[in-house]
């Protein structure tokens, strides 16, 4: 049985999903970066299985080459930023920062 | 000659810089005000220069003397010009203005003594901003001006006020920026409103606001112009405002202040409105009967000096709401031109009631009526002057401010007869004005004061009130003077509502 | 001219790259910050060059980037936000970090190259690597005050915040990119007309919205700011309200203002339109910021509010011009509306870049944030108080300053329009505002300070900083005519895109 383009879909809105999900319910700063990073993949998903079933062209694996080194920036800053945090508070728990309050 | 009312506008614009500069930079504080005093005496030269202008060449009804247009945005699809121009409507507010403001400056020589510099820059610029109100024809170079006098108008209250001043200041500044906020929105609404897009009043009165446009941005106009007036029930800032700023400021503050509001009545909400304005006159009407019975009947209940001067001040300044739209109601132009003589005429009274309420605080370390029995004897020549001056705000023959009343009442009555009761106003005005005279002047002391404790206003100050009072005299006598140019505006004013209602 | 963006993107980045470097030669801190002000100065005269050169090329570089009037309009804006913010960073740095000031440097250049390269982006990958350049930096910017557990609080709800920002957009984009099988956005746009009846589309557009909502910090994305506002080191919070924020309009009007003119949200239905959805958040971003505005005791979390609302008449102008794009009756107003918004941005940006360099001098000097060391300012520290009620005067709307023209024009542009109600909030809003800048006023010039009195010594680049800033605003509202006449060129870049 062949994989069509809608399965692709389907997973990669369930990771959408669940990357929104972890975003609002969790605590955890790590988690919270690994539900930053499961939103990345979900596009990722998309423009890779557009690219396979629709626009031959490579251009939408060019796009994730891309989004994948900008997400491994973008996750060695914020992650560094959770050390430093980890360090003054020794948690990594958000709803511990508190420090700033209108 | 091109240029006169940009002067107008620039020599006490110019003065507020100059004196800031000169006096906080170079020489010594108290010459802030001699140099504040030589602005604005050039100021009421010119101002009065205009007034002469426009009574001996009156401008046809709907067309303007003196004009000048400045493109100031002149882009596709967005211009705004600054169009100045005076006809009889205008010009009467432009020379009491330059009246009140050289006096007001000269009389707070005695009264202001901290940080004169800023004090007299203040001045000077609400006194710029307010010939830039009074002249300018365009709606958004109007609304700047309007704005611009409120701001300096919100330091001289917190800074230089009596004891309350930070709140009466945020309140007066939140209160009418709110109001003036409004009133835009009923500029902004004409833009689109007629083709080409203009904001310019002439063009729109000649093109005609489509009828349509015409009612709500009426009301939002209408909500700036009563908190500026103020009209019950927007007038809450203006007891606290009025009681808190000093007596100078107040005469700037209490008598052309309002009259922006006044003006903007008959020029923009007739001028532009004439249909929703006929329809909705016996409401507005309804509104400034209120006022004038609210305001007199509130005064005789106060008991500080300035109080009763601001609630007279709102009584009074129904008068020209009155005025305004009984001649909508009606057609008979009597009521415009009672309320541009009215407003003339209050400038000068309430000007002067304000200045002296000034001395006698400063004298007597009070402004309570009760607490101020004994005058008479103590400050016989104070005492003299508030009585004279109380005459002239009651209306009282010899002054101007008895023709406007009942001009403004008669046009009344031509509208509507049951408007006839208003004539009870003036003589509620008179009833407190005289018991306040009573209670001060003529009671003797509570406790035995010393007299000779501290001095009788002095000759100087004296002089400057008579100053306030000699015009409303004359006036009398040479009503024409104001008369003459102010009837083709009020004439067609009332033909242009008039036409609407056909 | 393209060569003179690559003139700038080659200063910018040879000072990004290079000035690390100089922790190894020059131990004195400042060495670097006179660099990358001469970096960032050579880069917006490069700009200032390539408008004033006139020629507009569409593609200068393949269909990545475009040498438009918008583009050039958000490069000088984003390039001399930066040039201020590096200047005023001389002395508002404390001096305790001066170890680290190359790296603070550099990643301001980082920064300011992210923010050009989105300005002139035709492309959405290029756009969103744009992105990235201009976010990650700043993420680690928020945090740079060492051991501060403000500044490290504001760096995570910064950096979580604003990499779901990024990461929704990369979503949209993939669903675009799915739709149409380009990434150009003029492509995009065009080719999506044949989809209109495709709710992906609506999807994609809207969480366009959402992505760029978090930058511009419209409610309800807009929570990070106050704590972002405040944390962050103070010229750093500048670049946030005057800089990184305007570089998400300038990202939702090539985006989504383009590609939306082709595509109604969910076909069939009257009310559920991109006019109407930014509409809601307009009204809803002015009115919360304001309410919120009201009720702050710390100057910076004030001016974060402040700086919210302000999105929000932004917004109208965003309104008419997506409304006016399907209604050509409204074409006038919607070109006056964007107009009115580009302007309201370039104002919002010098207003918002003196009010927070002012602010953050007086937290440098007074060494409290609250509202109470405000009291009595205008004796202690007269240039921070006058450049404070100034831009105070301006963001509130009182003419002749430059708030004024653009609120003017913002409103005017939909009072006739169905969204009339837009104006009205507007209106009144401007009026709620008055109750905190008034009352900021108030205690700067009427009350007395609360402990010590003497005068607080104010250095002499931020009182030249803060001059220049507050005669911008005086000279824009006393000749705004041609600012007004440089928004009003930067707008039909706009309609072309969209072929």
């Amino acid at each position: 049985m062949a994989v069509a383009l809608t399965d692709y879909l389907v997973v990669s809105a369930i990771l959408f999903a669940v990357g929104v999900y972890g975003l609002l319910t969790k605590r955890n700063a790590m988690r919270l970066v690994f539900s930053v990073e499961i939103l990345v993949n979900a596009a990722n998903i998309n423009f890779i299985a557009f690219n396979r079933f629709l626009w031959p062209a490579a251009l939408g694996q060019t796009a994730v080459l891309f989004s994948i080194a900008l997400a491994a920036a973008e996750a060695a800053v914020i992650l560094a930023i959770v050390v430093v945090a980890y360090r003054i508070h020794d948690d990594v728990d958000v709803s511990e920062l508190d420090e700033l309050k209108g | 000659m091109g240029y006169v009312l940009s002067l107008l506008i620039l020599v006490p614009l110019l003065g507020s810089l100059v004196t800031f500069a000169a006096s906080s930079l170079g020489g010594r504080r108290q010459s802030a005000s001699y140099i504040a005093a030589a602005f604005a005496l050039a100021t009421v030269a010119i101002a009065a220069y205009v007034f002469w202008f426009v009574y001996s060449n009156t401008p046809a009804p709907g067309y303007y003397a003196l004009t000048e247009d400045h493109p100031w945005i002149a882009l596709p699809g967005f211009g705004v010009d600054i169009l100045l121009g005076t006809d009889g409507l205008s010009s009467p507010l432009i020379l009491v203005s330059g009246i009140v403001g050289v006096l007001a400056v000269l009389s707070s020589r005695s009264l202001i003594d901290k940080r004169e510099p800023a004090y007299y820059s203040l001045m000077l610029l609400v006194l710029g901003a307010v010939m830039g109100a009074f002249t300018s024809l365009n709606l958004v170079v109007f609304y700047l001006f309007w704005e611009l006098a409120l701001v300096p108008m919100f330091f001289l209250i917190g800074v230089w006020g009596g004891d309350r001043r930070k709140y009466a200041a945020l309140k007066f500044i939140i209160f009418t920026f709110a109001g003036s906020a409004v009133m835009l929105l009923g500029f902004l609404a004409l833009y689109f409103g007629v083709s080409p897009s203009t904001f310019d009043i002439p063009n729109l009165a000649r093109a005609g606001v489509p009828v349509a446009l015409q009612y709500l941005p009426l009301l939002a106009v209408f909500v700036g112009f009563a908190v500026e007036l103020p009209v019950f029930p927007f007038h809450s800032w203006q007891p606290d405002a009025y009681e808190q700023a000093p007596a100078p400021v107040n005469a700037l503050l209490s008598g052309i202040l309002p009259k922006f509001a006044g003006y903007a009545v008959i020029r923009i909400g007739l001028g532009l409105f004439p249909a929703a304005a006929y329809d909705y006159a016996w409401a507005f009407i309804l509104l400034a009967v209120i006022s004038m019975f609210y305001g007199a009947v509130v005064a005789l209940l106060q008991k500080d000096l300035k109080r009763m001067f601001a609630y007279t001040s709102i009584s009074h300044m129904g008068f020209v709401l009155f005025g305004a739209f009984a001649t909508v109601a009606s057609g008979n132009p009597l009521g415009i031109e009672g309320a541009i003589f009215l407003m003339f005429a209050h400038a000068l009274a309430v000007g002067a009631l304000f200045t002296l309420s000034g001395f006698v605080e400063k004298e007597s370390g009070t402004r309570l009526i009760p607490k101020l029995a004994g005058l008479g004897r103590r400050f016989p020549v104070t005492a003299a002057l508030l009585a004279v001056s109380s005459a002239a705000a009651i209306g009282v023959p010899p002054f101007a401010n008895f023709i406007a009343e009942l001009m403004v009442i008669s046009g009344g009555i031509s509208a509507y007869a049951s408007t006839a009761v208003t004539v009870l106003v003036p003589v509620i005005t008179g009833g407190y004005f005289l018991w306040m005279l009573k209670r001060v002047v003529i009671d003797p002391a509570q406790e035995a004061g010393e007299p000779g404790e501290a001095a009788d206003v002095s000759r100087l100050d004296a002089a400057l009130v008579a100053v306030y009072l000699v015009p409303l005299v004359l006036l009398t006598v040479f009503s024409f003077l104001v008369l003459t140019p102010a009837a083709p505006v009020a004439q067609w004013t009332a033909n242009l509502v008039h036409g609407a209602k056909l | 001219m393209a060569d003179y963006i690559l003139l700038a993107v080659a200063s910018l980045s040879v000072a990004a790259l290079g000035v690390p470097f100089l922790q190894y030669f020059a131990r004195r801190g400042n060495a670097s910050g006179y660099l990358v002000i001469a970096a960032v100065g050579v880069a917006f005269l490069a700009i200032a060059a390539n408008a004033a050169s006139g020629s507009t090329s569409a593609y200068p570089f393949g269909s990545l980037l475009a040498s438009d009037s918008l583009g050039n309009l958000f490069a000088m804006l984003t390039l001399g936000v930066a040039l201020f913010v590096a200047v005023a960073s001389l002395s508002l740095v404390p001096s305790s970090q001066t170890a680290n000031s190359p790296f603070y440097y550099s990643l301001l250049s980082f920064a300011a190259l992210g923010m050009v390269l989105i300005s002139y982006s035709t492309d959405l990958l290029m756009l969103f690597i744009a992105w990235e350049l201009m976010s990650i930096p700043t993420y680690a910017l928020a945090g740079f005050k060492k051991g501060s557990a403000a500044s490290n609080e504001a760096a995570v709800k910064y950096a979580i915040l604003g990499a779901l920002s990024s990461a929704t957009i990369l979503y949209a984009i993939s669903l675009t990119y799915g739709l149409t099988g380009t990434l150009g956005i003029a492509a995009a746009a065009a080719s999506l007309g044949s989809h209109l009846s495709n709710p992906v589309a609506g999807i994609a557009i809207l969480l366009f919205v959402v992505g760029f909502g978090f930058k511009m910090s419209i409610v309800p994305f807009h929570m990070w700011a106050p704590d972002a506002y405040e944390g962050a080191p103070t010229p750093i919070a500048a670049l946030f309200a005057a800089g990184t924020k305007k570089a998400g309009f300038v990202a939702m009007i090539r985006v989504v203002l383009a590609i939306s003119t082709a595509v109604a949200l969910t076909p069939g239905s009257g009310l559920f339109t991109l006019p109407n959805v930014l509409a809601v958040l307009a009204l809803a971003t002015m009115t919360l910021g304001n309410l919120a505005a009201l009720t702050q005791k710390s100057m910076t979390r004030l001016l974060a509010y402040s700086s919210i609302a302000q999105a929000g008449y932004i917004l109208i102008g965003f309104v008419i011009y997506s409304y006016g794009q399907a209604n050509p009756a409204f074409a006038q107003q919607a070109q006056l509306g964007m107009a009115g918004a580009l302007f309201h941005i370039i104002n919002h940006s010098v207003m918002k870049g003196a009010a927070f360099l002012a602010a953050g001098l007086v937290i440098l000097k007074l060494g409290s944030g609250s509202l109470d060391a405000f009291d009595g300012l205008g004796r202690r520290m007269p240039i921070a108080a006058f450049s404070l009620a100034m831009s105070f005067l301006a963001l509130a709307g009182v003419p002749p300053l430059n708030g004024f023209w653009s609120k003017l024009m913002l409103f005017t542009s939909v009072i006739n329009t169905p969204y009339a109600w837009l104006a009205v909030a507007g209106v009144l809003n401007t009026a709620l505002s008055v109750g905190y800048y008034g009352w900021v006023i108030k205690r700067m010039y009427l009350d007395e300070p609360g402990g010590d009195q003497s005068p607080v010594e104010e250095p002499l680049t931020m009182a030249l900083v803060l001059g220049v800033l507050v005669a911008l605003i005086v000279v824009f509202g006393l000749e705004p005519g041609p600012i007004i006449s440089l928004a009003q060129h930067a707008v039909p870049a706009l309609a072309s895109l969209t072929g």
